[in-house]
């Protein structure tokens, strides 16, 4: 199974620095590189907040979950957060070994995520 | 590298004509297979694999195009270079030669020097390829070697000091692999087992192995608890990891005396209890973070007692996810069900007996990641030396090892 990749960059400006990745397919060994390919470059622009949208995403290994935990540690270094929303049962099972990794979110949707990201945003207006 | 005065070329052709001309401008450079039509040319082609093909297109049953197909499916001519020789001067021929596999295309009438020089040219590019893979495919061997040698295969010696059987087998989906184990006879009331897989496989997760398998065997004499032995293992594996490779990592620790095996888990799956006369369950529940990630991470620790007949199975994912051609997934649930089926049975009989069964599952798809099981079966519970005059039971063995 192939992976179809959308990179999108937010527009709306209390979201600027947000990069949300799509993934439709499998993320495996065969997959997985050229994920990074397109990664890297979003990686190394300015991005606060990467977010990857796996409502499609059918299948991962452990090559894939090596893309995550990389895209994490980049973004983790920079003060960035790595989200995840729309996860399905299957993946949510691999994502146990990375889920408790400091720099990691997982929401049920935008919606939850939106509500977080405003709240932390707040917070930093409050305690600038 | 071959020489190519060694190399065969297969030539094809209806033509009686058209055959000796290029018998007389090649024999002297090559040995030569000559076939008078497509049949012929894949009957000579499978008994006797050329280095080179010259192809005419039009001949009465098979024609040209259609051998292409058929000698790129076979195993033996699938990367053999093909040319083709044709009257067929359009673009569109030439096209479609190149689209059923061809590598060169000369029309006739040819000039016997071109013919030549062309040969010569993909018979030395094909000799370079063919060195090339060579040269990586034999220090894969060695390669494999190295891995394999890191592994324990003998384990009589540390079975009769802990009371206890082992079964292992570990089998990589390519050359080399990222699936680890190892057992280590940590002090005498104290055995420690563990079992782990890089992620990806091939090369780039072998060489993680090697880090990982040789840093365990370490830890594992000098760190006490498996919790420990994981956050250890783990500060050391993402101090340089500029790849982001991680492990999944299983560590347990068994005290034969008391029968206790501690565990701890570091993101691998669940490990199964097959207890003696009773279903089999999960042994850990919680997975945990793979290692390698981020230093400082702390795990977590499930504690159990092993009665006499009690077995914990370890495998890696390519026991539960291997795949059938249907792309159907083994899964946890089968493996608890043929787990099932081995209670009672030696530990060897056991891995034996569901490396077979995943075998028999996965069919004639291919093996999609490396596959490692240990299984570790307590025996009759020891009696602790110091309870007994003298250590009367305990063999010198026993003493060397614990000593060592």
């Amino acid at each position: 199974m192939p992976i179809e990749i959308q990179i999108q960059k937010s527009v709306s400006p209390q979201n600027a620095g947000t990069v949300t990745v799509k993934l439709n397919g499998s993320l495996d060994t065969v997959t997985a590189p050229e994920l990074e390919r397109q990664l890297a470059p979003v990686l190394g622009g300015p991005i606060r907040d990467l977010v990857f949208d796996l409502a499609q995403l059918k299948f991962i290994s452990s090559a894939g979950l090596r893309i995550f935990a990389s895209a994490r540690k980049l973004l983790k270094a920079k003060g960035g957060q790595t989200s995840f929303i729309h996860m399905q049962p299957q993946i949510e099972e691999v994502f146990e070994i990375i889920k408790a990794l400091p720099g990691i979110a997982i929401f049920k949707d935008v919606a939850e995520m939106d509500r977080y990201l405003a709240a932390r945003q707040r917070m930093h207006q409050d305690n600038p | 590298m071959k020489k190519l005065s060694d190399c065969r070329v297969l030539i094809v052709d209806d033509a009686k004509a058209n055959l000796d001309i290029l018998v007389e401008g090649l024999k002297a450079d090559h040995k030569l297979s000559l076939a008078l039509n497509g049949e012929m040319a894949l009957q000579v082609a499978a008994r006797n694999p050329p280095d080179l093909v010259l192809l005419d297109i039009v001949m009465p049953g098979l024609d040209g195009y259609e051998v292409c197909r058929r000698l790129r499916q076979m195993p033996e001519t699938a990367e053999v270079p093909i040319m083709f020789l044709s009257s067929l001067e359009e673009v569109q021929n030439k096209t479609r030669g190149f689209e059923a596999g061809a590598n060169d295309y000369l029309t006739k009438p040819f000039e016997m020097l071109e013919v030549k020089a062309r040969v010569r040219s993909l018979l030395k590019a094909k000799a370079y390829s063919d060195a090339a893979k060579e040269q990586i495919a034999s220090e894969l061997r060695v390669a494999r070697e190295i891995q394999m040698g890191m592994l324990p295969r003998e384990f009589t010696a540390v079975e009769q000091a802990y009371s206890v059987s082992f079964g292992a087998v570990l089998e990589p989906a390519r050359e080399v692999g990222g699936d680890l184990y190892g057992i280590c006879a940590a002090g005498p009331d104290r055995l420690v087992v563990f079992l782990g897989d890089v992620s990806g496989k091939g090369i780039p997760a072998s060489m993680f192995m090697v880090r990982a398998i040789s840093l365990a065997r370490l830890l594992a004499r000098e760190v006490a608890e498996p919790e420990r032995i994981l956050a250890r293992l783990n500060d050391e594996l993402a101090a340089d990891n500029p790849s982001g490779m991680f492990v999944t990592f299983l560590c347990g620790v068994f005290e034969p005396l008391s029968g206790r095996l501690t565990l701890a888990n570091a993101g691998h799956c669940r490990p199964v209890l097959l207890p003696a006369g009773e279903p089999p369950r999960w042994a850990v529940r919680n997975l945990g973070t793979a290692l390698g990630f981020e230093p400082g991470l702390a795990f977590e620790r499930t504690e159990l007692t092993l009665r006499e007949g009690d077995t914990l199975i370890l495998y890696t994912d390519g026991v539960s996810e291997a795949f059938n051609p249907q792309d159907e997934c083994y899964g946890t649930d089968r493996l608890l069900v043929d787990a099932a089926t081995f209670a009672g049975e030696p530990a060897p009989a056991i891995v034996a007996g569901l490396l077979q069964r995943v075998r028999a599952f996965a069919g004639t798809a291919p093996q999609s990641d490396d596959i490692a099981i240990l299984a570790l079966r307590a025996g009759r519970r020891m009696q602790d030396p110091s309870s007994r005059e003298a250590g009367e039971n305990i063999s010198p063995l026993t003493k060397r090892l614990a000593s060592a």
